[in-house]
């Protein structure tokens, strides 16, 4: 199978931009796979999808570059076909128009990936027929603006399958949208195993990690730490990431004399050699499309103490087994979560042992199988560049050998 | 996953405070090359052989034990034949740095030896190196009022009830130590409260900022020991363990961690 993903730009840093990369490189054991980005602003990826996926641009945005296309006078119209209710919809033009246009109506492949709204409408709009058209969601649908919502109803009916990162997400696709014909499914992004060993979970630490911003609700981490901290004056938290909100927060943790009890981190990369020094992970967001740090996290074997927040903890966390799920923006129900793994040792324990376990699910491995599997059934059954015919089932054992080999090499 | 293809090293550290340096891509008969920033000396260059056996490939590793003067290491692989190239920051597994204050025995006369290491700002690797004897290592900080509490441990010589904490004010040629305020003494436990206002008093005749550092003088006739914190996996403390601004007599007051971690106060006019 051909496989080509058409990505915003696939050499910056994000969460989309990780997960495509690391999708691509897994199918791209058994298939033909290319990343497309729109635009280019540097040379080289940061995360390198790896010798087997073809990269390549439509938009050179690089300005020592021969083929600099931002001067191009279509460069400075704006666009009629990506989405205006799409955030980056400034960046895009006639010259994207064009561009996107002409690869998707050449397209050598079988399945083409949309990996953000204003994209997949260009995929329904654009692409060649005899080309299987899938768009992934990896936001949520319900905040998405109005406009945006009038603009896919009217347009998703024209793709094959739409992906969403949870069922919750594709619920609500199936709810309010009307798209017969069009097949949806959920399937989270995949998070690699960790290459150091998983926390022994007694460190007098907790770890949190994201964007220092007002929907990762940290002040309300704060608050509830601050309730900790008067039952456990030993346990401390770090907060990884960078963001707007610092001084605010810093503002807070002085106000609530928590400096010697609450770190902000700043940013940090790589994020695995970070879990494994706490004990417990705890996310307050107040909404939560997916949720990689948690998975992440418990991939380092942490238990997670989460807020309930649509959509992404409920299908990672199984509450009272491998974290625990609390009520939004209520910080004595953090507190309380904490507390209950924090004075309970043996439960620490238990529930980090289910979370290294329960996160297997979400092995690049096992998502590339499902990717396939879709694939192969829209494509019109399994059929391979090299004629070899593949069921899931043993196409998922080689996925995983092929892991396996990886890291034993690696 | 980066594109950039140039060694890296991933590191291990144990509560030793060793470091495991293991460069996958080493050749066969490779180095790792530590040179210290700034030095000309024999000694500001460390050569440790890559060991190749081993399940997770060539290594070398770093004693927690072994001098390596204090100040900032660049890490380089030395390949058998050309010149060095400066390695990069692969994975940094220093969960048993974190709490390591814990681990040292207060009271010995061991040298205390600290490293940790770190990307820099041009994404290469190095270590930023502590060698003390003594130690004084702070811990919690609490602002009350216009006094700062500190506390902490003292390695490496003994506490006797005459000790103080003194300040420095970090001018050219100011290299006096003034005594600021009693210390309270618990075995190798310190504890002592700095009236931002002592800072003051001493620099009356001053204007514009000042900051000053502030060490231990564990017995009237010992030299000061500088207050740090430098028993974790935390490279820089600047941005991270940050405390409150105080307002005392038309001034204020905060503590903070300067580039090598040492304690200071700076007071703003």
């Amino acid at each position: 199978m051909r496989i080509s993903f058409l990505i915003h730009h696939a050499y910056g840093i994000g969460g989309t931009i990780r997960t495509t990369s690391t999708l691509a490189r897994m199918l791209a054991e058994h298939h033909e796979v290319e990343i497309v980005s729109v635009f280019r602003h540097r040379d080289e990826p940061v995360f390198d999808p790896g010798p087997d996926v073809r990269l390549r641009a439509l938009v050179d945005l690089r300005k020592d570059s021969p083929g600099y296309d931002g001067d191009d006078p279509l460069h400075a119209q704006p666009s009629r076909v990506f989405l205006r209710s799409d955030n980056p919809y400034k960046q895009y033009s006639r010259l994207t128009d064009r561009r996107i246009a002409e690869h998707l109506q050449t397209l050598d492949a079988d399945v083409v990936v949309g990996t953000r709204p204003g994209l997949n409408v260009h995929i329904a709009r654009q692409t060649r027929p005899g080309v299987v058209r899938v768009g992934q969601e990896h936001l949520t649908f319900d905040v998405h603006p109005w406009q945006m919502k009038l603009a896919l109803s009217a347009l998703y009916p024209r793709l094959h399958a739409v992906v969403t990162m949870t069922e919750a997400d594709a619920r609500s696709y199936r709810n309010r949208l009307r798209l017969p014909g069009v097949r949806l499914d959920a399937i989270p992004n995949g998070v690699p195993e960790p290459p150091c060993a998983p926390s022994d979970l007694e460190a007098k630490w907790v770890v949190a990690a994201g964007r220092l911003a007002y929907v990762k609700r940290y002040d309300v981490l704060v608050r509830a730490f601050e309730k900790v901290v008067a039952e456990r004056p030993d346990w401390r938290l770090r907060i990884y990431g960078a963001g707007a909100r610092r001084d605010r927060l810093r503002a807070e943790i002085e106000k609530r004399g928590l400096y010697n009890n609450v770190f902000l981190m700043g940013a940090a990369h790589p994020l695995e050699a970070e879990w494994p020094k706490g004990s417990i992970a705890v996310a307050t967001s107040s909404m939560e499309s997916f949720g990689m740090t948690l998975v992440e996290a418990m991939r380092c074997g942490l238990p997670v103490v989460s807020t309930d927040a649509p959509h992404g903890p409920r299908e990672i966390i199984t509450d009272g087994v491998d974290g625990l799920l609390v009520p939004r923006r209520s910080a004595d129900a953090v507190a309380d979560g904490l507390l209950t793994l924090i004075q309970d040792d043996e439960l620490r324990h238990k529930m980090g042992r289910a979370a290294l376990e329960n996160s297997a699910r979400f092995d690049p491995a096992r998502i590339a199988e499902r990717y396939d599997a879709l694939f192969t059934e829209l494509t019109g059954g399994p059929r391979s560049l090299t004629g070899r015919r593949f069921t899931g089932a043993v196409l998922g054992g080689v996925y995983a050998a092929k892991m396996a080999g990886r890291r034993l090499a690696a | 996953m980066t594109a950039v293809e140039r060694p890296a090293a991933d590191i291990v550290a144990d509560r030793s405070g060793a470091l495991c340096f293991i460069v996958r891509s080493a050749p066969t008969g490779a180095a790792l090359l530590l040179r210290r920033r700034g030095g000309t000396a024999p000694e500001d260059e460390l050569r440790l052989p890559l060991d190749g056996n081993g399940a997770d490939g060539p290594h070398a590793i770093l004693r927690g034990d072994l001098p390596l003067a204090e100040g900032r290491w660049n890490v380089h692989l030395e390949p058998p034949e050309g010149k060095p190239v400066r390695l990069a920051p692969g994975l940094n597994d220093l969960r048993a740095l974190v709490d390591r204050a814990a681990d040292f025995r207060a009271g010995g006369t061991a040298p205390v030896r600290a490293r940790i290491p770190y990307k820099t700002v041009e994404s290469n690797l190095s270590l930023v190196s502590w060698q003390r004897t003594p130690h004084a290592e702070a811990a919690d900080l609490h602002v009350t009022g216009a006094t700062l509490r500190i506390g902490g441990l003292l390695y490496g010589a003994g506490l006797t009830p005459s000790a103080t904490l003194e300040a420095r004010r970090r001018t050219d040629g100011d290299v006096l130590w003034e005594p600021m305020a009693p210390v309270t003494v618990e075995g190798p436990r310190f504890e002592a409260g700095l009236p931002y206002g002592a800072l003051a008093e001493a620099a009356r005749r001053l204007t514009g900022p000042q900051i000053w550092d502030l060490a231990l003088r564990p017995a009237p006739d010992a030299a000061p020991v500088r207050i740090a914190r430098i028993l974790d996996d935390v490279p820089l403390k600047k941005q991270i363990f940050t405390y409150p601004a105080t307002e005392f007599g038309g001034g204020t007051a905060r503590p903070y961690y300067t580039k090598s971690n040492d304690l200071a106060v700076r007071i703003e006019g």
